[in-house]
């Protein structure tokens, strides 16, 4: 058996070229099928983790899936704000841990400002780790025109502690959109988190509502009066989390919705489920193409190669050996397919993951291969010996018929 | 089983293809061990049906067909495969070497298919390619050519090799099909005189099928196959 295994290498070196064409273009469909099952699984993955430690999203009712987008990571924006009256009545509700106001709008340099208080540098987890900053600290809520930056906007433009920047209102496309009488300090810059955190912009609910005021005294305790986006909300014990959001959905007077992150979130897997399906499903139609190729020149170099397999007869061969001969030709080839396309993957994975993470604010790790990745490779490597039977058969038949007179080239 | 006096007894051969005229009609023939045997054969006369038969490739329809006391015709097909790679050598018309492979990967084939033979040919030499390099000289192939590719090698050179690959580890029976005919008369002299040399001092009985009738009078016997024409 090993001499065999050794034989059908030393055939395959011997048409190196062509099969070499052969591994690259399955490598390519290989990494391809590999990179869309990764980004889809790492999608999730970021998605679910920037926001872990928040139990409850709470916005103006409507779709639950728009409220994550936007409340989160930014996506769109809200149709309604929410009042802050309503903060008192959900702070009484039994189980309330601790409950941080966003506000959205503006923006700096096309990175979304986000109005909250400082608690939500205590409270909000991401990647289920306490946030950290690198240098500085959160801003005090009494003052004005103070600022903390995410770890891609600090990156980005070099800013450092104590650095004067302008932000926009909106998003800070036209003329005259910028709020340049009202500059701010930046106090601290936040660790990376691999969350649309990092791209994000933070000041304090007082310094937003002045920017947009004209008034400049506004007090802490006059922001009940003021609009928000949503409230994030933490709870006690999870296990209340039903409970208080029926509470919520049913304060009269405010029109609220509570959702569940992990629930809105499924949701939101299930209406792209079609698009990824599709995905999924061109990428399989790519990695058949090549399996294909595989045996059709495998078909192919059979005519070529009957005065082998008659010799191979002649000094002793069996027509099963002849055929495992074949079957580990494809073998080698769609392995080392298989392991070219994975080892590209990590490197363009590695080049881009900064990339995905700017524009994206989705964490591309490379690393060993998961579960569904091994399940892929797994029959991938299936389908290929599968198909490989096909050009085995005919050699099996070539030696069984053909015999010791091998058709004249 | 090696004191029978017949290495190859076909007795009562019936064989036809389908749809064809019988090529064999209740055949006989007998080869005796150590004997230098020369098949003529003209092109249709059945000659390679004869040989894929005795080489066990082609399945007995009807009679007997007995090598070295295994009954062919009796054995299944991965028997008879067994049985050729360890006691029978093949050269070939068209020297069939494996193109990929060097001189003494090519030659030393069989006993790396065969355990057998390899023992055989460790009992007379330290390694395999001692072996192989042995033959290389008595047929007059310079042992620079060991690691080259045999594509490499000129016609005679790739002739010789598959000569070398077919005595290699001591077979029952060396045949040889046409083996000369890609050759000028001069070589086919030289190459038949190596041959008949080689089989000689190793005891090994040889069988030569072939048209051409110069060669015939090297042979201890002769014999004709019953069949001008296919069809």
């Amino acid at each position: 058996m090993r001499y065999w295994i050794w034989l059908a290498l030393q055939s395959a070196i011997s048409r190196k070229g062509a099969l070499l064409i052969i591994v690259f273009s399955t490598a390519i469909s290989v990494a391809l099928l590999l990179a869309v099952l990764k980004i889809r699984d790492d999608t999730k993955t970021s998605f679910t983790n920037a926001i872990s430690g928040v139990d409850l999203i709470v916005g103006s009712k409507g779709s639950p899936t728009e409220l994550i987008l936007y409340s989160v990571f930014h996506i769109g924006r809200p149709t309604s704000l929410i009042s802050g009256k309503s903060i008192p009545e959900i702070q009484k509700i039994n189980q309330v841990k601790w409950i941080v106001p966003i506000q959205l709008g503006d923006t700096y340099r096309s990175y979304p400002v986000v109005g909250t208080n400082s608690y939500f540098f205590d409270s909000i987890k991401a990647q289920n780790r306490s946030l950290t900053f690198t240098s500085g600290q959160a801003f005090s809520d009494q003052k004005d025109h103070e600022l903390v930056l995410g770890a891609n906007v600090a990156k980005q433009y070099k800013h450092r502690i104590a650095d004067r920047i302008t932000l926009s209102h909106g998003t800070g496309k036209g003329p005259a959109q910028d709020h340049a009488d009202s500059p701010f300090v930046i106090t601290g810059i936040l660790a990376a988190t691999g969350t649309p955190i990092d791209n994000s912009v933070f000041i304090s609910i007082q310094s937003f509502n002045n920017l947009h005021d004209g008034s400049k005294n506004l007090q802490f305790a006059q922001l009940d009066s003021a609009q928000y986006t949503a409230f994030l909300i933490g709870l006690q014990q999870r296990s209340a989390v039903f409970s208080v959001r029926r509470q919520i959905d049913a304060l009269k007077s405010f029109s609220l919705m509570a959702i569940m992150p992990g629930v809105a979130l499924d949701e939101l897997w299930q209406t792209m489920e079609i698009a990824e399906n599709a995905l999924i499903l061109v990428s399989l139609g790519v990695v058949l193409t090549s399996i294909f190729g595989i045996i059709s020149a495998l078909m192919v170099s059979l005519e070529a190669r009957g005065r082998e397999i008659a010799t191979l007869r002649a000094i002793g061969a069996r027509p099963s050996q002849i055929f495992f001969f074949i079957i580990w030709e494809t073998f080698m080839i769609s392995l080392s397919g298989i392991v070219f396309g994975w080892v590209f993957l990590q490197i363009t994975l590695l080049g881009f993951s900064e990339w995905f993470m700017k524009e994206w604010g989705i964490l591309i790790q490379s690393g060993l291969p998961s579960q569904n990745d091994v399940l892929a490779i797994l029959s991938i490597l299936a389908t290929a010996l599968l198909c490989s039977t096909l050009p085995a058969i005919k050699a099996y038949r070539l030696a069984l018929h053909e015999g010791l007179n091998p058709p004249s080239i | 089983m090696n004191t029978l006096k017949n290495i190859i007894e076909v007795k009562n051969l019936t064989f036809a293809w389908p749809t064809c005229k019988p090529l064999f009609n209740q055949f006989n023939l007998e080869i005796e061990r150590h004997q230098k045997t020369y098949i003529a054969g003209a092109s249709g006369s059945g000659k390679s049906t004869l040989l894929n038969l005795l080489a066990g490739v082609l399945d007995t329809a009807q009679g007997e067909i007995w090598f070295n006391g295994h009954a062919f015709h009796q054995l299944s097909r991965s028997q008879k495969d067994k049985i050729r790679g360890q006691e029978m050598g093949f050269i070939f018309q068209q020297f069939n070497l494996i193109p990929y492979l060097s001189t003494l990967d090519n030659i030393i084939l069989p006993l790396n298919l065969f355990q057998s033979r390899k023992k055989a040919a460790l009992e007379l030499f330290e390694s395999t390619q001692d072996a192989a390099v042995y033959l290389m000289e008595r047929l007059s192939l310079p042992s620079q050519l060991l690691r080259q590719p045999v594509y490499q090698l000129s016609v005679g050179q790739q002739q010789r090799v598959a000569a070398a690959r077919a005595f290699i580890g001591n077979p029952k029976i060396v045949i040889a099909d046409e083996p000369s005919s890609a050759l000028d008369w001069e070589n086919q002299a030289q190459f038949l005189k190596l041959f008949l040399e080689l089989g000689q001092s190793q005891n090994i009985t040889l069988l030569l099928v072939s048209h051409d009738e110069r060669l015939a009078p090297h042979f201890d016997q002769r014999i004709n196959l019953p069949n001008g024409l296919r069809h």
